[in-house]
């Protein structure tokens, strides 16, 4: 498969996103604990920024929080977020709203369970007009819905507009919810979240190059959540790799896929299914274990207990910073200048 | 939605016909018959008792009985009333209003408290005004609707005296004379009504709360009241609807007791009336209109529900 990843590089002007020590908190018998623990991350404009890592993790956490809609109890607690320079932590409950569905829009998992059962399609998609371009007429807004359906590939426009979600099949209710990020026009940030994990592989595969396709006409900066490696491979231009709410690493993407620096994500790697595995009978690596609970988080670095290079009273006792190890590349690992070096255990590996 | 609705009321035709034939059974099955009831203590002889026997046709065969009567009450008519000297359609007709009121108004107050409370519980899940509906909801549907309008009656009606205690003017004799003598009834047959309905809705609405399409309005930044009352109180109105289905067929018992306790001449009273007189006649025939009514909102039910969900309506 040949890379979808839009070719114009990101663009160079200030980030559009930029999230420092934004912490998402949940509160607990005894206190509260972090799930989105002080993450610094940002997105350029035009960027596709890959976010990885196994469920659990505050990948989708992290994405609520920028959305503005951790669900309570949780809380968005300290940080900053800077949308376009602006702190989005600081605006009022209806300025949040605002931005919610018109400049920064979000393609779900679960096309199905995220359309309303009993209201039409077209009703769903207008509504996001009228709740953010209140003067356009419901004529208007039924145009503009029709040129977006197009332009996201859905045919018999006119007739999808009157049919219940339950009458369409899964790829093209994806369609639809991706008509519906960009039906306001104006999305200058775009937040997948597994956007093509509950699709049939066929459709996957459509779905995943309409979006890069888009991207690129478009010009937006896409946080494009997933723990499919090979769907990373072909998008993104940098990856974030999260792990037990933290980001352990963040690099290039073909940088991360030649020289992961942190063992977590050579872990993934290493359990990524590859061309050549089963014919040489090696079975996929697996990272035993599971990612520990948030509300009570080890001591030391929090991938410890499952780390083959872990070393007793180094990585036990605190949790490692996150270290700028080159001009554009950082990881969260005491023993990252140590590794031994990375190969995968067959050819043919990655995309 | 025609199609629908038209398959709907076809189903109805086995129902009503089991539905008249319980109420056949029944009413012959309860021990004691109108003549020993009309005669009263009078003493008679049993020529005469034959003779009223032959007039009522209570002489002949049970089965041989309801074959005779069959095809008669599945046209509506249930003929003479016993007692009543009239047909037994004009003495229910003539009762059917003040039923009708009285359900009717208490489900309008039942709906109209009931599900607006329900969905700020919902909303406020854990907090105070969630904590006041529950302790409220559960002490409304605790309380014996009779009782309660015993005690409705002692503080509105005999102490402050500011509605008539009991009985029923019908519409025509002013809005207020028709109103006032409805209130305390009303709200002892809704007030365990709302109760039910509250803590419905509120599960209901909990429960859509939590959808992924509702989260999705949200993040398709829609107002918080468009994220309520068109993407969650839509939905939840699909079990809702069932529920205020079962609470008007339940007033419909309800109105038999409150009927008696605020001497209100409606249906109820007229069943529970010709019940102890073995009125056979007006007792079918007020059965049968009770269970006419229980089909009517059945329908309506069904019909909001295909409403409320399309995947009913096209299946």
């Amino acid at each position: 498969m040949s890379p979808l990843r839009s070719a114009n590089a990101p663009i160079a002007q200030g980030p559009i996103l930029d999230l420092a020590q934004v912490e998402v908190r949940f509160p607990s018998a005894r206190g509260t604990f972090a799930v989105v623990d002080r993450v610094d991350l940002s997105v350029a404009h035009g960027e596709v920024l890959g976010l990885v890592g196994e469920s659990g993790c505050g990948k989708s956490m992290l994405a609520r929080s920028i959305m503005g809609l951790v669900p309570p109890p949780g809380v968005t607690t300290g940080g900053t977020m800077l949308f376009n320079g602006v702190d989005m932590v600081g605006l009022s409950k209806d300025e949040r709203r605002r931005l919610r569905g018109d400049r920064i829009a979000v393609v779900p998992q679960e096309p199905m369970t995220s359309l309303n059962p009993t209201l039409r399609i077209g009703d769903q998609l207008t509504e996001v007009l009228r709740a953010h371009r209140p003067t356009m007429s419901s004529d208007e807004r039924r145009a503009r819905a029709l040129v977006v359906m197009e332009q996201v590939g859905i045919q018999f426009a006119e007739q999808r507009l009157s049919q219940y979600p339950h009458e369409l099949s899964g790829g093209i209710r994806q369609r639809v919810m991706i008509a519906m990020a960009l039906i306001c026009g104006g999305v200058e940030l775009l937040i997948a979240d597994e956007p093509t994990t509950a699709l049939d592989v066929t459709i996957q595969a459509q779905i995943l190059e309409l979006f890069m396709q888009l991207q690129s006409e478009q010009k937006m900066a896409v946080i494009l959540i997933t723990h499919d490696l090979a769907v990373i491979a072909q998008t993104a231009h940098r990856v974030a790799v999260m792990y037990a709410g933290n980001i352990v690493e963040l690099a290039p993407v073909l940088d991360l896929f030649d020289v992961p620096r942190h063992p977590y994500t050579r872990g993934l790697l290493e359990s990524m299914p590859r061309r050549g595995i089963s014919a040489s009978k090696t079975h996929l690596a697996t990272i035993s274990g599971s990612v520990p609970d948030p509300s009570n988080p080890p001591a030391g670095c929090r991938f410890f207990d499952r780390c083959q290079f872990a070393v007793k009273g180094t990585c036990d006792a605190e949790n490692p910073a996150l270290e700028q190890i080159t001009e554009d590349r950082w990881v969260r690992c005491f023993r990252w200048r140590e590794l031994p070096e990375f190969v995968l255990a067959d050819a043919g590996a990655g995309s | 939605m025609l199609r629908y609705t038209l398959r709907r009321v076809l189903e109805f035709i086995p129902t009503i016909f089991i539905a008249v034939t319980l109420i056949f059974v029944i009413t012959r099955l309860v021990p004691g018959s109108p003549i020993t009831a009309l005669i009263g203590n009078q003493s008679v002889d049993a020529a005469k008792i034959d003779a009223m026997a032959q007039q009522l046709g209570l002489d002949r065969p049970v089965w041989e009985q309801y074959i005779e009567w069959l095809p008669r009450v599945v046209t509506g008519n249930f003929g003479q009333s016993m007692f009543f000297s009239a047909p037994v359609v004009d003495v229910i007709l003539d009762r059917f209003p003040v039923t009708f009121s009285l359900t009717f108004l208490a489900l309008i107050v039942t709906i109209a408290i009931g599900i607006p409370i329900g969905i700020l519980s919902a909303m406020r899940r854990g907090g105070i005004f969630d904590y006041f509906g529950n302790v409220l909801s559960s002490l409304g549907m605790a309380l014996p609707p009779f009782w309660l309008g015993f005690m409705l009656m002692l503080v509105f009606a005999v102490g402050l005296q500011w509605v008539p205690a009991s009985g029923y003017r019908p519409i025509e004799f002013g809005f207020w004379n028709w109103f006032s003598r409805l209130l305390l009834p009303v709200a002892a047959l809704s007030v365990s009504q709302i109760g039910l309905v509250v803590r419905m809705t509120r599960s209901t609405m909990i429960e859509v709360l939590g959808t992924e399409y509702v989260g999705m309005a949200r993040t398709k930044g829609l107002r918080e009241r468009t994220v309520i009352l068109k993407h969650a109180l839509r939905n939840a109105m699909i079990q809702i609807v069932t529920v205020i289905g079962l609470v008007f067929a339940l007033g419909l018992g309800g109105s038999v007791i409150i009927e008696n306790v605020f001497a209100l001449p409606g249906l109820g009273e007229l069943i529970t009336t010709a019940a102890v007189r073995r009125d056979y006649p007006t007792l079918e025939g007020g059965i049968f209109y009770l269970t006419l009514v229980a089909l009517a909102i059945n329908l309506v039910v069904d019909l909001a529900y295909a409403y409320f969900n399309p995947r009913i309506r096209y299946s």
